[in-house]
């Protein structure tokens, strides 16, 4: 009975010792805060392409990125709010680093997140082949309700 | 005593399992990446100016683009050059892609042994209602064995029906094996399978029970 009693103390501390050991062995995937930073009203600040700068997108000014996984874009925030005029709304989701609106999907956008400004970029083929490269920048701004 | 040293393991064997050891990280398969070459059983193929422009876009929220010129000159030039699908590595060892497949539907008369092909008033060959029931678009998945995935290189074997990767975008198809619609209407696609006649039936036919093994070699652009 001692050499059992023995033998299950020692598998109990072999159990206590290896665990952290072995465990370790195993990566976890680094938490993102990305998901939950993005959510909430930005305005378009500013519309590159290739560096370039181009006329903003009248089409989505105004992003409003809800946590239920909705966004809302609009023209503008004063159209918005005078006439409850709604261009799209549309899903979102956060995959492997990259914004995912189900309206512009394939294409996602990478985006990136410093104190107010958030920065939208995505990449497309031309017609020849080559890569575009554009860049939205917004500005976050007082949270409105669009009904 | 002797069984002590056995129950120092015990948790390494316990453990160990739940710590996966996948041959290549789906990681690596992100970026831009053009194609270099494709052999078939073993021999190189010739390719045509346009399937050499192949470029694959792998995205790591499970999106595909790429790119290929193979249609650009149709609709006046417009013809589309830029495709997509979805991709997923599973178990560290295959890379699934979906693309867009055509699958081989012909009507044959049973009496005259001939081609079902709809005409026009005119007796011609309505080219566009034709194919359109002759093949039949999916959208599916082709499983690629993955033998090669370095920082540079990657190179992925896909063993299949020679049909089933001649009439897919897999990853352009060679020109000849398609035709422009013309007039396909807002939102529909330009291009189709060529025409399957009472000349070419049983040629694609027997493509379509030709087993073959298709690598696929690319070249890292950028991550």
């Amino acid at each position: 009975m001692n050499i059992v009693s023995t033998a299950c103390r020692i598998f109990l501390l072999c159990i206590v010792i290896a665990s952290p050991l072995l465990l370790t062995g195993c990566d976890d995937e680094p938490v993102d805060a990305t998901a939950s930073r993005i959510t909430g009203t930005w305005y378009q600040q500013s519309y590159t392409i290739d560096g370039q700068a181009v006329a903003k997108d009248s089409t989505r000014m105004l992003i409003q990125i809800n946590s239920d996984q909705i966004c809302i874009l609009c023209d503008s925030t004063r159209t918005a709010v005078s006439t409850n005029k709604i261009i799209r709304r549309s899903g979102w989701s956060y995959t492997g680093g990259r914004f995912n609106l189900a309206i512009d999907l394939p294409v996602s956008w990478e985006p990136t997140l410093t104190d107010q400004l958030l920065t939208l970029s995505k990449t497309e083929f031309s017609t020849t082949g080559s890569l575009v490269k554009s860049t939205l920048v917004y500005r976050k701004v007082a949270s409105i309700e669009i009904n | 005593m002797k069984y002590f040293s056995l129950l120092f393991f015990l948790p390494a064997f316990i453990f160990l399992p739940a710590c996966d050891d996948d041959l290549y990280e789906p990681a690596s398969a992100t970026g831009l990446w053009e194609q270099v070459a494709i052999s078939e059983d073993g021999s190189e193929m010739n390719l045509t100016p346009e399937q050499k422009t192949v470029k694959l876009m792998i995205e790591p929220n499970g999106i595909l683009r790429y790119y290929h010129s193979v249609f650009q000159a149709y609709a006046n030039g417009n013809g589309p050059t830029s495709f997509y699908g979805t991709w997923s590595m599973l178990d560290g060892t295959w890379l699934n892609i979906s693309t867009d497949k055509w699958q081989f539907n012909p009507s044959v008369s049973a009496e005259t042994g001939k081609v079902a092909v709809t005409r026009k008033p005119d007796n011609s060959i309505d080219t566009l209602a034709s194919v359109q029931k002759q093949w039949a678009k999916n959208h599916i998945q082709a499983r690629f064995t993955i033998l090669k995935l370095t920082d540079q290189e990657m190179e992925i074997r896909l063993k299949t029906f020679e049909g089933e990767k001649r009439y897919a975008l897999l990853f352009a198809p060679h020109p000849a094996d398609f035709l422009e619609i013309k007039n396909a209407g807002a939102g529909k696609d330009v291009y189709f399978p060529k025409l399957v006649s009472d000349d070419n039936y049983l040629t694609i036919r027997k493509e379509f029970q030709t087993l073959k093994t298709y690598v696929f070699r690319f070249r890292k652009v950028t991550n």
